[in-house]
């Protein structure tokens, strides 16, 4: 039943992008889904994997919690059908601020224009800038807290996280209101469509 | 059971530039003294025959609007563009001496002023003051990568006076430039030592949603309610449980951000519980030391002590 709650609210949000029910909704795009209740303490809350999630003992904030691992099923169902997955699209595209700003998404094919740097093509460090000398950064821009987000259910710099961060904060109306949650909202209602339609394709 | 474990580590660093000092002393002279007297600092602005770079393919598309509205904005204003050096040397020296005033102010702004006089800060970072709903910010890249760095955001009311500012400071890593002027003003040990003893201390460890996740987040918030302002570390640590917190020095590449909050800072509790999806701890409550023990082991220069965190209130 607490799944259920974060299931109802995900499918409430697809349900604007499929002209059906929410329930009808949620069938056509996530497919055969399970969700299971493991009494086992592995240290963390839940996982994602091959159409099951998976919730553990400790597990809470529910709504949130389930938002995010669908997140994860979403992306696997965009990928099963052959689509661009958003995880892609988020690494590969990023997003960007109203006035030019990017802070999520590859750093790899980076350049800044003006000063020399570019970014991806130096081994082990991910960018370079105008003399040749490496400069430290994370392979994906993930550094800005509470950048567009009001909660977090993924740690680490990584798209994958990031996206199904993004992906419940967009379901359960979680975006802040200042620049950073705007571009993420942008991000979301500039893709959502071709997902929804990707996810459903398979079913 | 929570054990305290002081343990000596070899300080990484100990620079500091005697000439950047007598320099700022010099800048900041007229400023320094008294925080109700504050002036923005006139540093360089050698301007550039070029524009300033944009980001390649900015994707701005349609988004919905923000809740609040600037209303009565000041008379947008030119802002020059400085060349990386310049930019880079005045912003050290603005995060040096803070325009000489004490937290709550920071730059030479304190809450209570006019964001025109935030304005006038435009031409020494080089990029213009930017409206965000109901408040303005400067979004400052610190170095050639040109990623957003630092954010300040100045919170303004219907008349356009600043109520409280917040700051946000990333990327230590490749900032490595900043770290002798970074300390000045944000070490852990430095805070201490100019603002003393915190009204409170509290702590939380990021819960481990998902498998695969190492290290361990932890967030640090430091509250001064008689200054009124607050101050946020997050880091990364390997260990388990206890978790072993260290010294906060701003060299660390575990750091991950700090945040400033600049008025009334205990109304960022909730903010911060929410987007960790857990909930800020007093000190006592997770480890076995005080405040007192706490100020002690962590004022000082050249504190290389750490202290153990049980993680069973969040697990």
């Amino acid at each position: 039943l607490a799944a259920l709650t974060g299931a109802v609210v995900v499918a409430g949000a697809l349900a604007n992008h499929t002209g059906m029910a929410s329930i009808d909704s949620f069938k056509a795009v996530f497919g055969e889904l399970t969700f299971a209740r493991s009494t086992a303490n592995p240290g963390y809350w839940g996982q994602y994997g091959g159409g099951t999630i998976t919730f553990y003992a400790e597990a809470k904030q529910w709504t949130t919690l389930v938002a995010h691992e669908l997140g994860h099923a979403f992306n696997a169902r965009v990928a099963n059908n052959g689509g661009t997955t958003p995880y892609t699209t988020l690494a590969q595209n990023g997003i960007w601020t109203a006035d030019g700003e990017q802070f999520a998404g590859n750093m790899a094919g980076y350049a800044a224009p003006g000063t020399g740097v570019t970014c991806g093509n130096g081994g082990t460090q991910q960018c370079i800038d105008g003399q040749g000398n490496p400069i430290p950064a994370n392979p994906y821009f993930r550094e800005r807290p509470l950048a567009g987000l009001s909660f977090r259910h993924g740690f680490g710099s990584t798209a994958g996280e990031d996206f199904a961060d993004i992906f419940a904060n967009w379901a359960t109306g979680g975006f802040t209101a200042d620049r950073y949650g705007i571009a993420r909202s942008s991000f979301m209602t500039t893709n959502i469509a071709n997902w929804v339609a990707l996810a459903m394709g398979g079913r | 059971m929570i054990h305290t474990l002081l343990i000596n580590i070899e300080s990484k660093w100990q620079r500091f530039s005697y000439f950047s000092l007598f320099a700022l002393g010099i800048l900041f002279l007229a400023g320094c003294g008294s925080v109700q007297s504050t002036q923005i600092p006139t540093l360089q602005t050698q301007l550039l025959p070029t524009s300033m770079p944009t980001r390649e393919t900015p994707q701005p598309t349609a988004h919905p609007s923000a809740t609040a509205t600037i209303s009565r904005a000041p008379t947008w204003t030119p802002v020059p563009t400085l060349s990386l050096g310049i930019r880079k040397q005045n912003l050290i020296e603005l995060f040096s001496t803070n325009g000489g005033c004490d937290f709550p102010c920071w730059w030479g702004i304190l809450p209570g002023d006019p964001i025109q006089k935030v304005f006038e800060l435009s031409p020494l970072v080089g990029k213009s003051l930017r409206p965000d709903g109901s408040s303005y910010y400067y979004s400052l890249s610190l170095d050639e990568l040109n990623t957003p760095d630092l954010d300040v955001n100045y919170y303004v009311d219907a008349n356009q006076v600043v109520q409280r500012m917040e700051i946000s400071l990333i990327g230590f890593p490749r900032l490595r430039d900043y770290y002798d002027a970074f300390e000045v003003q944000l070490s852990l040990a430095s805070l201490l030592g100019r603002y003393g003893k915190p009204s409170d201390v509290l702590f939380l460890v990021t819960p481990r949603f998902e498998p695969g996740e190492t290290p361990r987040p932890y967030t640090l918030f430091l509250i001064y309610d008689i200054q009124g302002f607050g101050i946020v570390y997050s880091g990364l640590v390997d260990s388990e449980n206890p978790l072993r917190v260290c010294s906060i020095e701003l060299s660390n590449h575990r750091l991950q951000y700090i945040s400033l909050y600049l008025q009334n800072p205990r109304a960022k509790i909730a903010e911060i519980n929410r987007f960790n999806s857990a909930e800020l701890l007093p000190l006592e409550q997770v480890t076995s030391i005080n405040l007192d023990d706490f100020y002690r082991i962590f004022s000082g220069t050249g504190n290389n002590k750490c202290i153990e965190v049980s993680i069973d209130p969040w697990q």
